[in-house]
């Protein structure tokens, strides 16, 4: 059977001359591959800025018994740049794209698939190659011949359809940061939460960061919603619940990567200064990393160190208020708690003749806290079993709630003691 | 569209809709008034042709403590004062139905039934609790009753307890 692309220009080719070689220097036309599966590659350098008028592929299979056959599984035009261009495919619901491949306009072209006649052993195994965010690039096959090839906007949207010349269309499911990518909602699946490479963010906030205040000092952490602290270059996701720290070596490449996950991170919070500084993140007396300035940012830097050895007050578009080492933090101003995506409870308006808001109030952390996160809290303390959804930043924030009420003698009688134990043992 | 359950749901629960029940309105004027009114939160209400507005202290204001008597009917509520709250503390020292522990708390009593059981009044709710204000100057505090079971609410309506109709203003 002969594949034929016509057109108008002097020159064609036929690639299953016997004179023809690849670059392996074998001929296209050989009988000598019984029951395997070849790629072959051939050189179009000849061709380059010429035009092409014609181009033939041929194959022939018999399949009678003690007979032999030569079945064609697709055919691309692999550019100097490494890119794919899909010629045709032995899968007929896959259009051939002669027309459309650059380097082949004017080629009109006819092609009759064949059906597949049951000698594709082999070529289940691929490789994947990836880049440095560990997205899936390039596939190949087991001998090496490339059969998928993405490439991706920042947040993950593929920058072009993925070229591919496997037949099937779910050739890969593994794309951006490879997380699996699910075929018909488009949406990445990165464990925890579902994340949409269109949007550029993920559908549902950190279960630790509903309400964005999990680090007051950290304004990258105030989005719930947001990817990987919106610095998708530099920085993954790895569970869809923290994000990965990478500092830079004198090369300028990756270093000391560090996934910070909830558990830790609420540790973290807990236990020592997480803080924020030109664009610096220190944990503890531990730098570790950086998500701007990416500098030579080392573990035991001493400013690090310093800021871990201080009860650092931080000023951001507004006056921010300590309530307390490791505790919370609020931000004054109406228009700034609106930015934050509490516009249903920010505004700090003051009443007719009296003072304003105290910020160092136990109303002021339960606006931090949320309606919806109180809800939650109050069912704990009714039924003493942590309701689903109930955060740990939630608890933590309360925490010190309780232990005001009850250091101003305001503690219920015993009943905010016994919140402050029920408390204790939903965090262990 | 096959979706794998995330490992831990971010997405908000459901699970119980405790602003079904109604929000108890605690009118601080000479005559203690109180209204029932639902759907809350409110952005302020009618009640007795005077209008009332959220002063914007917030949803939550104070913790607050359900006053019941031994058998756990309902003859009051405590508010817990915040430290910059003198002022409701000043405002309602003069009514006759409030006990005012100043700079601590104000016991709201519902009716001239003051028989407290202390070890049943130790609710520390922070449901829902807004200031409300007229244009006259007069204060209401709105109580979340997502917390009080059936009787304890029917409780409420107890003789001496004075219920006028509440609307809310959108």
């Amino acid at each position: 059977m002969r594949k034929q692309a016509s057109g108008i220009s002097t020159e064609y080719i036929r690639l299953s001359q016997a004179a023809v070689s690849d670059q392996q220097g074998q001929t296209m036309w050989s009988d000598n591959y019984n029951n395997q599966w070849h790629s072959r590659v051939f050189d179009l350098s000849f061709w380059v800025n010429k035009t092409v008028s014609m181009a033939w592929v041929d194959t022939e299979h018999y399949t009678a018994n003690a007979g032999w056959s030569i079945d064609y599984q697709d055919y691309v035009l692999l550019g100097a740049d490494g890119a794919v261009h899909k010629l045709f495919s032995r899968d007929q619901s896959v259009s051939a794209d002669v027309s459309s491949t650059p380097g082949m306009s004017g080629l009109s072209y006819g092609v009759t698939h064949v059906p597949n006649l049951g000698n594709a052993t082999g070529q289940t195994t691929t490789f994947y190659h990836g880049d440095h965010l560990g997205s899936s690039r390039m596939l190949s096959s087991a001998d090496g011949y490339p059969t998928w090839q993405g490439t991706y906007y920042p947040y993950g949207m593929e920058y072009t359809p993925p070229t591919s010349t496997d037949n099937t269309a779910t050739v890969n499911h593994y794309k951006f940061t490879g997380k699996e990518r699910d075929a018909e909602s488009g949406l990445d699946y990165f464990g925890a939460r579902y994340m949409s490479s269109v949007i550029g963010g993920f559908l549902t906030p950190d279960p630790d960061q509903e309400s964005g205040f999990e680090n007051p000092d950290d304004p990258q952490s105030w989005n719930g919603y947001s990817y990987a602290r919106n610095n998708p270059i530099n920085v993954t996701d790895p569970t869809g619940q923290a994000f990965q720290y990478c500092q830079k070596d004198a090369n300028s490449n990756p270093t000391n990567c560090q996934n910070v996950s909830d558990p830790q991170h609420a540790e973290d919070v807990n236990g020592g200064v997480n803080t924020f500084k030109n664009g610096n993140i220190y944990d503890g007396d531990l730098s570790i990393g950086t998500y701007k300035d990416l500098g030579p940012d080392l573990p035991g830097d001493p400013e690090a160190n310093r800021l871990a050895a201080t009860t650092v007050v931080q000023t951001v578009n507004g006056a921010m208020t300590e309530f307390g080492k490791n505790a919370a933090y609020a931000v004054t101003g109406a228009v700034v708690l609106r930015g934050l995506g509490f516009a249903a409870e920010a505004t700090l308006t003051t009443l007719a003749g009296e003072d304003g808001v105290g910020l160092q109030s136990a109303r002021a952390i339960n606006r931090i806290i949320g309606n919806r996160q109180r809800e939650l809290l109050g069912e704990l303390f009714k039924t003493g079993k942590p309701p689903e959804g109930l955060s740990r930043r939630s608890l933590q924030l309360y925490k010190t709630i309780a232990q005001r009420a009850i250091a101003a003698g305001k503690d219920g009688g015993g009943e905010q003691a016994r919140r402050l134990q029920l408390i204790d043992n939903a965090l262990k | 569209m096959k979706f794998r359950k995330p490992i831990r749901a971010a997405e908000v629960l459901d699970k119980k809709n405790l602003d079904a029940r109604e929000c108890l309105l605690v009118i601080l004027q000479p005559q203690l008034v109180l209204a029932k009114i639902r759907p809350w939160p409110l952005v302020g209400f009618v009640c007795e042709g005077k209008n009332y507005r959220d002063s914007g202290w917030g949803n939550f204001t104070a913790f607050y403590d359900w006053l019941r008597d031994s058998d756990s009917k309902v003859l009051g509520v405590r508010y817990w004062l915040e430290s910059d709250m003198d002022f409701l503390a000043q405002y309602a020292k003069e009514l006759p139905y409030v006990h005012v522990d100043p700079s601590r708390n104000l016991e709201i009593y519902f009716s001239e039934r003051r028989a407290i059981d202390q070890l049943h009044s130790g609710d520390q709710d922070f449901l829902y609790d807004p200031i409300f204000r007229s244009e006259d100057g007069q204060y209401a505090i709105g109580f979340g009753m997502g917390w009080l079971n059936d009787a304890e609410i029917l409780s409420l309506q107890n003789p001496g307890a004075q219920f006028v109709e509440a609307h809310r203003i959108d």
